[in-house]
């Protein structure tokens, strides 16, 4: 074979062109960055920038629609409860793999970890968007504890799961940037990091569903449980669950070129193991729903319009997406659990809609409809969530082995 | 609902009953959930160990970028490119009759078919690695075929291609040190190919390896093996 050592000689010009650039010229980087899909970002960006800057200029006031009776809107319903539930793929594949030892699935770690960093910083970003004062956020969590108070654990280990994530994905970033002591140390902590992210995944997807259980007069009867913070536990592991199989589905379209053509078979394995997985917590989730139904007792509710959107919710978005998981692993066919995939992570985002904007101050004078700004937001702030993880993967080893540290992940 | 004690042993009893009812059924549910029948375990799982062995008998020169069709790129500078075929198509294909190139001034596309290797009456088609414009054949390749084996990544260079979107087809290719990685799998394939379910001999009973690897695999059909590692089989088409 023909020798392939590189010259290890710090030069920045050529480190800038290889870990930035991807190994072009700036010119030749900046021709490459002329597709549709950028100019459809780039719009976006164009658009919603501006209108980020309005909001800290002017006030939460100024550019929603949210009001003293209302002040939930989608940044809190989408940026941050789904956010939050779709970044759970993390905390599920490196338990998996790491715990419980489901090697098989080292493949997909780094993505779904990558998802999950990703998926945690983009809801915090979210939530300062929506809170009145963001710079006063770390006081409650260093100078003004409230141990009593839901928001204190959700703060606390939403900021400590996201440090962990860090951690946890910082050997791809190490193998990227060469530094081999500091690749060691992570890769040591993994164990711990892991046990650790279980512990503040359970404890904070959980808290965020207790939020409710202080507000009962607030949330329609159908969608109020006392079971709700483990619905949204128990849902957030099918959402990750879910997140991961989409997200390794588009990434081996986007990505092909960095992942091995014999890696298909591997990838459809993967992806039907974790339908499978996905397919029996959704079968028990569906359960622990109808207990909350019962345990309501409000089934004179069930013919109403909210009853009607709430059965929809049940057999479309959780009985529907368990049989057909389940058909697709019976049939071994991985397009259809992807779509089914699609579609699940869909419900698992009408389900945290539902219940903190649409099924919330249900019975309220006045009713919340998203404004222009505010939807803008959101879809910006999920545009640069999904640069900055093309960004990451089209340079780190993410959905591939680094040369130079082969079976790292 | 009211919330006299029927009311409430009547919910209890149905959240008992659900409760009951759920054990049960999941069996059920685990067994619909199951596959018909078990994937066939692959052949290749033991693959890795010798994968090795196998993948540095094929030459990955570091400063080409690979198509996954096994064609590869040399950067001439400015859009201007030279493309091969690599060492490994080379010696799976084995002996080569002729070698049809595209004349100078067609158009190529990257992942359709450019060229075509013809031995023993089979022709055998590999991609484009970039897309754009051949400027120039290698003649010396008309002359002597067994150019293009014995230095493949030199003088057995085959066109060279003034290209049209160099950078975002650069996207899609493997540089030197991926490429490593990605003959390693190939070779996995590859091996899992030589040790069929029914075993005679075998990769790992020892022995040399011989040039031509396709036509050992499949003397009947080799061109279709050489087709399937080149992506231009059926369904095997990736741009």
């Amino acid at each position: 074979m023909t020798d392939t050592t590189f010259d290890r000689g710090f030069d920045t010009r050529s480190w800038i062109t290889e870990k930035i650039f991807m190994g072009m010229s700036f010119g030749d980087y900046l021709k490459s960055l002329l597709t549709p899909t950028n100019a459809i970002f780039a719009l976006i960006l164009i658009v919603g920038v501006p209108i980020v800057i309005y909001r800290f200029a002017f006030g939460i006031g100024a550019a929603t629609n949210l009001t003293q009776i209302n002040p939930w809107g989608i940044w809190i319903g989408i940026d941050v409860m789904s956010g939050v539930a779709l970044a759970a793929g993390g905390f599920t594949v490196a338990t998996a793999v790491h715990i419980l030892g489901l090697k098989e699935y080292q493949p997909i770690v780094r993505p779904a970890l990558l998802t999950g960093f990703l998926g945690y910083l983009f809801a915090v970003i979210g939530l300062c968007a929506d809170l009145g004062r963001p710079w006063k956020l770390p006081v409650p969590m260093v100078y003004s504890y409230g141990t009593g108070s839901v928001m204190f654990e959700v703060g606390w280990c939403v900021c400590l799961y996201l440090i962990v994530l860090g951690l946890e994905f910082s050997p791809a970033a190490f193998e990227w940037l060469g530094l081999r002591k500091a690749r060691e140390w992570a890769v040591r902590m993994t164990l711990v990091l892991t046990i650790f992210g279980l512990c503040l995944s359970t404890l904070h997807q959980s808290s965020l569903g207790a939020l409710f259980l202080m507000m009962p007069h607030r949330v329609h009867p159908l969608w109020y449980s006392g079971y709700v913070p483990i619905f949204f536990f128990v849902s957030a592991i099918i959402a990750g669950m879910s997140m991961v199989i989409v997200e390794s589905g588009l990434s081996h379209r986007v990505f092909k070129s960095q992942l091995n053509p014999n890696d298909h078979g591997t990838a459809d394995k993967l992806t039907l193991g974790l339908a499978k997985g996905a397919a029996v917590v959704l079968f028990a989730y569906f359960f622990l729903k109808l207990q909350g139904l019962v345990d309501g007792g409000r089934f004179d509710l069930l013919l109403t319009p909210y009853g009607f959107w709430f059965l929809f919710e049940l057999l479309g978005f959780v009985l529907a997406p368990c049989l057909l998981y389940a058909i697709a692993v019976r049939r071994q066919n991985a397009t259809m659990a992807r779509w089914v995939a699609g579609w699940t992570v869909l419900g698992i985002v009408v389900n945290r809609l539902n219940i903190s904007v649409i099924a919330f101050n249900y019975n309220a004078a006045e009713r919340y409809v998203p404004g222009f700004m505010e939807i803008m937001v959101t879809v910006t702030i999920i545009t640069i969530g999904i640069i900055t993880f093309r960004w990451i993967v089209n340079r780190m080893p993410v959905l591939h082995e680094h040369p130079d540290f082969p079976q790292a992940h | 609902m009211g919330h006299d004690l029927i009311t409430i042993y009547w919910l209890k009893a149905v959240e008992y009953l659900l409760a009951l009812s759920y054990l049960p059924l999941f069996i059920l549910f685990w067994k619909f959930a199951s596959p018909k029948r078990e994937a066939t375990v692959a052949v290749h799982a033991a693959a890795p160990g010798w994968a090795d062995q196998l993948a540095g008998y094929f030459q990955v020169p570091a400063n080409l970028f690979f198509h996954r069709g096994h064609t590869w790129v040399r950067l001439d500078g400015g859009d201007t490119v030279t493309i091969g075929v690599s060492d490994f198509a080379q010696k799976l294909v084995g002996p080569l009759g002729r070698l049809q190139l595209p004349t100078v001034g067609t158009s190529l596309v990257q992942g359709e078919p450019a060229l075509v290797l013809d031995a023993d009456g089979a022709s055998v088609p590999m991609l484009a690695p970039v897309d754009g414009t051949v400027v120039a054949v290698n003649e010396g390749l008309a002359a002597s075929s067994d150019l293009a084996k014995h230095a493949p990544y030199g003088d057995g260079w085959m066109l060279k291609v003034k290209s049209t979107k160099l950078a975002s087809n650069l996207k899609h290719l493997l540089p030197g040190p991926l490429a490593l990685r990605w003959m390693d799998t190939v070779c996995e394939s590859l091996g899992a190919e030589m040790a069929p379910m029914e075993l005679g001999k075998v990769y790992l009973d020892g022995g040399q390896i011989v040039d031509g690897l396709a036509r050992s695999l499949s003397p009947e059909a080799w061109d279709e093996v050489a087709r399937r590692f080149f992506l231009t089989g059926d369904g095997g088409r990736h741009a």
